[in-house]
């Protein structure tokens, strides 16, 4: 067996991208600090002598606070669409509320006979805010800073979502390609930063002073040399691909495309939740789905033909356990009336009724059923219960409610379904240990996430669809007992994706296509 | 010189300062006394327009103050308050220099003065320049704020409550230095306190206050003997036996004395204490008689007993008994 990868493996390979990542992440955090800082603390002297106005600030800066940060970029995109921009007025709403209160709270804790002292030697009201307010509140309001920094450098990590980098490029893709190298190698630096970034600005609240000059200087030196290297950082977008954290990480994703296509356009790292937004919106060029996704027609997208075959197919079936199989000799044929019956397009304008429409996944399964003369009205339910499991979401949904109604309809067993299995593994161990009878899988799941086969194995292996196909369904057979049904006819595979309309316009359909097209003729 | 001129000030229906009038010469101390909320400190702080009067004029060497920029008039006037004015964030010689740097006197007048004004004050400035308010006693910190106050030699100082936080002997003490520092001809000082003995030890006049109105003004010795009416007369009273030996000083008692022969064993004392500091002098060096030389040459023989029969005398003389 191949010893694991280690942390300091990764780290040793991949330190260029940590280095850019975690310079990138600061600058998110101190460009949104600086304006945090520039608005913040005049907007809280401002309110220390308005008591009304006071409440009206602090609770809205409040309220900002109280929106959960993934939704809170998310609101952004419609408005500033993604990259950087949203992502540092996002972080900044965050750091506002910490710099305001304190700031206020700072200079209204001053003891009034100080203030009154001050004026009654004759300091103009300047004099009292830049000699006496500001220096006496200095450790309160530096307080309120540190607080926002440690909150945005946190936070900064949702960057990633919205395409804005920093080092949730790597947290994020290393949860969803469960690799904590990966993960450690994101948190591990962005921990250290909100250390370092909270020490140099505790030792600079302890510094009590006098003057204020040296103090701001101070922080401007912390801040500022890093926020407009950020600034000027910052590319013109245009041209981009948004991947997602997954995708950007997998062999049978980015890496194989790089490898396999030549592919070099800009790309970005985006969640998954508004990347359809982005491309419809004309942020992005291109994206990486699933082929079978109802956003694909909501969005009017089209996917790329894999005419290298990178992704290798996704073919959902039935996976039965054979002792069911043998026990109800009748079963297999009834399922199987559904194979073939679905292509790509048509499990794509399903998922789109119940994802997108809202309609219910049994009036989606029963209208389709009907559509093609399936449907049956159950008359006897006298007969055994079968136990139908499927993973939590909608495509699963639409498949187990269209299974049950042809169970129910062609023979006189009853179904039970089990929606709530939430993973492949938790609905695979279900399965061998009897819980449930059958669910729908896919066959590159079956290939890559259970049998787990060896590099090596993985590169003699012929990814085209049907051989893939035979070699999950003997390797199941002879290692679980498991029986792949012929397949139901859709591919849920990753998918690179375009505007429709865009790419009539320059004559893309297949993946390499876009050399010549979309990025070729760049400079 | 400071007159204020029929000063009041409202809030809402309250007349927290209700038409009040007096005059503060140059080298003289004019007290406000009153009970909490009779409107001194309000008073006060309109003539360094904290405050400002709803009516009423106030002049300061003849010149209307409401004509003047407020910041500018401020730093020609000292203000020491109860406490806690000092800037916690500067050392003790920041403090001292904040109204210098604002008129803009160079750094070496600034240093040289204030090492003159916090020596006089027993603040030596090698010793405590370089401390922050909070590392110095209660009396050291009322003594660098009556510094600050004093460094650029204002002609109007306003004290409110100046010495109230601190304990009796500290606050004798510090009343004794700022009777006998120099420069006291030049100035004009206005004083706000609830401590009687103080009023009538610091007060060249006594305005007594209550309600926002001025009941009675003048020397102590006409608050005490002529009182105007019975509240003025039942303010005095808890204290009264001690107000009455302080009011009176030697010079104003000769008239009731017996002049002597003077007996070259016994002091002379030249100065023109109190009565009741010619007593406590008598107690600390254990004297059973002391001779005064008045200003006109004078020796009188003095005994306790003598100096509480003046006291006698001149109520008797104002009908009082």
């Amino acid at each position: 067996m191949e010893s694991p990868e280690s942390l300091w493996d990764f780290i040793g390979q991949q330190y260029g991208k940590i280095w850019e990542q975690t310079l990138t992440h600061l600058g998110l955090t101190s460009m949104s600090l600086m304006l945090a800082i520039l608005l913040g603390v005049p907007l809280g002297i401002s309110i220390v002598k308005r008591t009304s106005l006071a409440k009206l600030v602090l609770g809205a800066a409040g309220l900002l606070q109280t929106i959960p940060s993934i939704a809170l970029l998310g609101m952004m995109i419609p408005l500033l669409g993604i990259g950087p921009m949203p992502a540092v007025i996002a972080l900044f709403l965050y750091a506002l509320l910490p710099i305001i209160r304190n700031t206020y709270t700072g200079i209204s804790g001053i003891d009034s006979a100080v203030t009154e002292a001050a004026e009654a030697m004759g300091l103009t009201s300047w004099q009292i805010l830049w000699k006496v307010h500001l220096p006496l509140a200095m450790p309160v309001l530096l307080a309120g800073v540190r607080t926002a920094a440690v909150i945005n450098i946190g936070v900064a990590t949702l960057a990633a979502y919205i395409a804005a980098g920093g080092l949730g490029e790597f947290i994020f893709g290393g949860i969803a390609l469960n690799n904590s190298n990966m993960i450690l190698a994101g948190a591990i630096p962005a921990a250290l930063l909100a250390i370092i970034l909270d020490t140099l600005l505790g030792l600079l609240q302890k510094y009590q002073t006098a003057r204020l000059g040296p103090l701001l200087i101070s922080i401007a030196l912390l801040l500022l040399p890093i926020t407009l290297w950020y600034g000027r950082q910052q590319i013109t977008m245009s041209n981009l691909a948004g991947f997602t954290p997954e995708f950007m990480g997998r062999q049978d994703g980015y890496l194989g495309l790089k490898s396999v296509y030549d592919f070099d356009m800009s790309t970005v790292v985006i969640s998954d939740a508004v990347m359809y937004k982005a491309i419809y919106q004309e942020k992005l060029d291109l994206i990486s789905g699933y082929s079978t996704d109802g956003r694909l027609k909501a969005f009017d997208l089209v996917s790329l033909i894999d005419d290298k075959g990178v992704f290798p197919p996704y073919e959902a079936a039935m996976v039965v356990r054979e002792d069911v199989l043998l026990r109800y000799p009748d079963l297999q044929a009834v399922l199987e009336r559904l194979s073939g019956q679905i292509n790509d397009s048509i499990m794509t304008e399903l998922n789109y009724r119940v994802d997108y429409l809202k309609q219910r996944p049994g009036k989606v399964a029963k209208e389709f059923l009907q559509k093609r003369s399936l449907y049956r009205d159950s008359d006897d339910s006298s007969g055994p219960t079968l136990r139908i499991g499927s993973k939590i979401f909608g495509e699963q949904y639409i498949l187990i409610n269209m299974y049950k109604m042809l169970i129910e309809g062609y023979t006189n067993y009853q179904v039970e379904t089990r929606t709530g299995l939430g993973g492949t593994k938790i609905c695979f161990d279900a399965l061998i240990h009897n819980e449930i009878d059958m669910y729908p899988e896919y066959t590159g799941t079956g290939l890559l996430v259970l049998l787990q086969p060896s590099a090596k194995q993985l590169e003699s292996l012929d990814t085209a669809t049907e051989q893939m196909y035979n070699y999950v369904q003997e390797q199941f057979q002879s290692q679980y007992k498991l029986k792949w049904l012929k397949p139901i006819g859709f591919n849920n595979s990753y998918a690179l994706m375009m505007r429709r309309k865009q790419a009539s316009d320059l004559k893309i359909n297949k993946i390499s296509d876009l050399k010549y097209s979309l990025y070729g003729n760049k400079q | 010189m400071i007159q204020v001129n029929r000063v009041s000030k409202h809030y809402g229906s309250i007349k927290a300062v209700n038409r009040i009038s007096f005059e503060a010469k140059l080298g003289s101390t004019t007290v406000l006394v009153g009970t909490s909320g009779s409107g001194k400190t309000t008073t006060l702080k309109t003539i360094n327009r904290l405050i400002e009067p709803s009516e009423g004029q106030i002049l300061i060497d003849g010149k209307d103050i409401s004509l003047q920029k407020p910041q500018l008039l401020r730093r020609q006037i000292g203000y020491v308050s109860q406490n806690n004015g000092l800037f916690p964030h500067y050392t003790v010689r920041q403090n001292v220099a904040i109204v210098p740097s604002l008129i803009g006197w160079s750094a070496e007048k600034t240093l040289q003065r204030s090492e003159e004004i916090l020596e006089q004050l027993l603040i030596p400035m090698a010793q405590f320049g370089h401390k922050f308010p909070k590392e110095l006693s209660g009396g050291q910190y009322q003594r660098v704020a009556l510094a600050r106050a004093l460094v650029t030699r204002p002609p109007v100082l306003l004290m409110d409550e100046p010495f109230g936080a601190l304990d009796p002997v500290t606050r004798q003490q510090i009343r004794q230095e700022l009777k006998s520092l120099p420069g006291h001809p030049e100035r004009s000082i206005v004083l706000v306190t609830h401590d009687l003995a103080e009023a009538i030890e610091l007060g060249d006049q006594i305005v007594v206050m209550d309600r926002g109105k001025c009941l009675q003004q003048g020397p102590a010795s006409d608050l005490l003997f002529k009182p105007r009416d019975s509240f003025i007369k039942s303010f005095f009273d808890t204290q009264r036996f001690q107000l009455e030996l302080s009011a009176v000083t030697l010079e104003q008692a000769i008239h009731y004395l017996h002049s002597n022969q003077h007996s070259t064993s016994t002091k002379i004392e030249t100065r023109n204490l109190t009565l009741w500091e010619t007593i406590t002098l008598m107690e600390k060096e254990n004297l059973t008689s002391l001779y005064y030389q008045s200003s006109s040459g004078q020796i009188f023989q003095l005994t306790i007993p003598i100096l509480l029969s003046c006291i006698s005398q001149i109520k008797a003389k104002y009908g009082i008994t």
